[in-house]
């Protein structure tokens, strides 16, 4: 049951904090997996296959740009994520509507 | 499974078009050499990223509607051309073993009157009850059903007593194709004391008895 749960509402965010991991730099889907993991102290234990769909997603609706990296050396080439200017502007949104739903989350669980 | 044999089996499940295929496997592939470098083995990074099913599903979630439609359509239309290529090559074949006929006047292969005799010929001789000779002229096959026993049984049903040949009647023949193989088959009625008999005789290319029919 609070498995269920717990992936819903994940499932809810995951586009606001991929964009807001990508904020700073480009990055390849592991090294997101594994900020994701450490950021979140364990809370987002997240498998290639809910994140790669999810980026791929924010690239067809253009919040992000993917480009592949070139081999260095041994270094298998890697696909980096950046977001672009309408993805700044979308996680700006997102994150005005996530905080007046954590708001008004808070005010009714606290009752 | 080796992780390239994962990264195929996902690749399968998802319901996309070529190109975004080929990218989900460079990425899939590229993400588990990333892990290797840093140490980890396939099977725990295959087992980390969950079964090829699951991972294909997150993929289908995310596909445009119109994108999965396409893909439908496009293997509807694949299993379509297959089995009309089946179909094609069944009739093929079909129409290659299916006996074809032609007038023999345009034949290539055979003279209508050098037919016409090896037909006179053969009735003469099995009027003699000479088999010897006929299956001296006649393809291995035969060899089993030209002999005393087996005719003297044929002749019997028709008749115990056929009497003496009369006449040939007229002979109607015709040339027939069958697995790239020609053939010609002359049917004649033979007026005896009697009765009168019908034979359908076959030659093949060698001009060989092929065939025998009486009725």
């Amino acid at each position: 049951m609070n498995d269920k749960y717990e992936k819903q509402m994940k499932k809810g965010v995951l586009d606001m904090l991929v964009l807001k991991l990508l904020w700073s730099e480009a990055k390849y889907g592991y090294q997101i997996i594994q900020e994701l993991r450490e950021k979140s102290d364990d809370a987002f234990l997240l498998k290639d296959g809910t994140l790669y769909p999810v980026l791929y997603r924010l690239e067809d609706d253009g919040l992000v740009a993917g480009s592949w990296s070139e081999a260095k050396g041994r270094q298998t080439p890697r696909k980096y994520y950046q977001i672009t200017g309408e993805g700044r502007q979308a996680l700006e949104e997102i994150e005005t509507v996530w905080n007046r739903i954590a708001d008004g989350i808070t005010k009714i669980m606290e009752e | 499974m080796n992780a390239e044999q994962y990264v195929n089996a996902v690749a399968k499940k998802v319901k996309c078009g070529k190109d975004r295929k080929r990218e989900i496997k460079k990425q899939l592939m590229a993400d588990i050499e990333t892990r290797m470098e840093q140490g980890e083995r396939p099977e725990e990074i295959i087992s980390r990223m969950g079964t090829a099913e699951e991972m294909a599903d997150g993929f289908n979630e995310t596909i445009p509607a119109a994108e999965q439609k396409q893909y439908k359509r496009n293997k509807t239309l694949k299993i379509l051309f297959s089995i009309i290529a089946i179909l094609a090559l069944l009739a093929a074949a079909a129409w290659w073993m299916l006996p074809k006929g032609s007038e023999i006047e345009e034949s290539d292969y055979f003279d209508k009157a050098q037919v016409e005799t090896a037909m006179k010929d053969a009735i003469e001789l099995f009027d003699a009850d000479d088999y010897d000779s006929m299956r001296e002229n006649a393809i291995p096959e035969m060899e089993s059903v030209l002999n005393a026993g087996t005719m003297a049984e044929v002749k019997k049903q028709i008749s115990d007593d056929w009497g003496e040949r009369q006449q040939f009647g007229t002979v109607y023949m015709s040339e027939i194709e069958q697995k790239n193989q020609h053939f010609a088959v002359g049917e004649i009625m033979v007026v005896y004391e009697n009765v009168s008999v019908v034979y359908r005789l076959t030659y093949d290319e060698e001009m060989r008895l092929a065939g025998l029919y009486i009725r």
